[in-house]
C-alpha cells in the first residue's frame, strides 16, 4: 500500500502501549489492529485528532507516502 | 411482528416446499406427461421430457442457492460476497433455463414462453447482482473505516 501507518514507531517513541492508545482514542484494539498492520480503507479525521492528540504528533508523523 | 427476519423464514420454508414439489416433479414427471401429451406423438414427450431434465440440475442449483441467501439474511449477513455469489449462480441458472427452452420451445412452442420468462428473471437477478455487489464493496469499505 502507498500509504503507510507508523504507529508502531510512534507508540514506541512515547513509550505507549496499543491498548493504552486505543482506550485514549476510544477505539477498539481491533480497529486498531487494522490501522496498525496497514489493513484500514481509511481514517476518519476525528480518529487522526484524537490519535495525534494522544501521541502529541502530528498526522505525518503517523502517515508516509511511499512509491511502489 | 412481521419482520425482515420473519419473511426471510417464510421465504424459506416456502423453497423448501418447491424443493419437495421439484423431487416429486423427478420421480412422476415421466407419468404426468404421458397423461398430458397421451394424444400427442411419443417423440415430443421425451423431448419436452428431456427439457425438464435438463433444467432439473439449473433448478436444484437455484433452490439451493436461494435457501443459503435466505439462511444468510436470518443471520444479518446480507451484504457479503456470499450472497453476491448466490445471485451469481442464481442468474446463471436462469440463463440456463432459458436455453435450454429456448431450444426445445422449436419442438413444442410453450416452452418459449418460459425461454423468455427466464431470460427476464436472468437480467433482472443480474441487475440486482450488480447492486448487492456494490453494496458489498461499500461495506467492506465501510467497515474498514477507522
Amino acid at each position: 500500500m502507498a500509504i503507510v501507518v507508523n504507529l508502531d514507531v510512534m507508540l514506541a517513541k512515547r513509550k505507549m502501549s496499543s491498548g493504552e492508545l486505543a482506550a485514549r482514542v476510544g477505539i477498539t484494539q481491533a480497529n486498531l489492529s487494522i490501522l496498525k498492520t496497514g489493513k484500514a480503507k481509511a481514517v476518519r479525521f476525528s480518529t487522526l485528532e484524537s490519535i495525534c492528540e494522544a501521541l502529541q504528533c502530528q498526522p505525518g508523523d503517523i502517515l508516509e507516502y511511499q512509491k511502489e | 411482528m412481521y419482520t425482515s427476519v420473519t419473511s426471510a423464514k417464510v421465504t424459506r420454508v416456502i423453497t423448501v416446499l418447491f424443493c419437495v414439489l421439484l423431487s416429486v416433479l423427478m420421480v412422476f414427471g415421466p407419468k404426468l406427461l404421458q397423461l398430458y401429451f397421451g394424444y400427442l406423438a411419443d417423440a415430443l414427450t421425451k423431448k419436452v421430457l428431456l427439457a425438464f431434465y435438463l433444467c432439473c440440475p439449473a433448478a436444484w442449483a437455484a433452490l439451493i442457492s436461494i435457501l443459503r441467501l435466505m439462511t444468510n439474511i436470518i443471520r444479518g449477513e446480507i451484504f457479503t460476497p456470499q450472497t453476491v455469489f448466490s445471485m451469481r449462480l442464481l442468474s446463471w441458472c436462469c440463463a440456463y433455463v432459458s436455453l435450454v427452452c429456448l431450444i426445445f420451445g422449436f419442438f413444442w412452442a410453450p416452452l418459449l414462453v418460459f425461454a423468455l420468462g427466464a431470460a427476464f428473471m436472468t437480467l433482472m437477478l443480474r441487475v440486482l447482482k450488480s447492486v448487492m455487489a456494490r453494496a458489498s464493496e461499500l461495506r467492506a469499505e465501510n467497515d474498514l473505516t477507522i
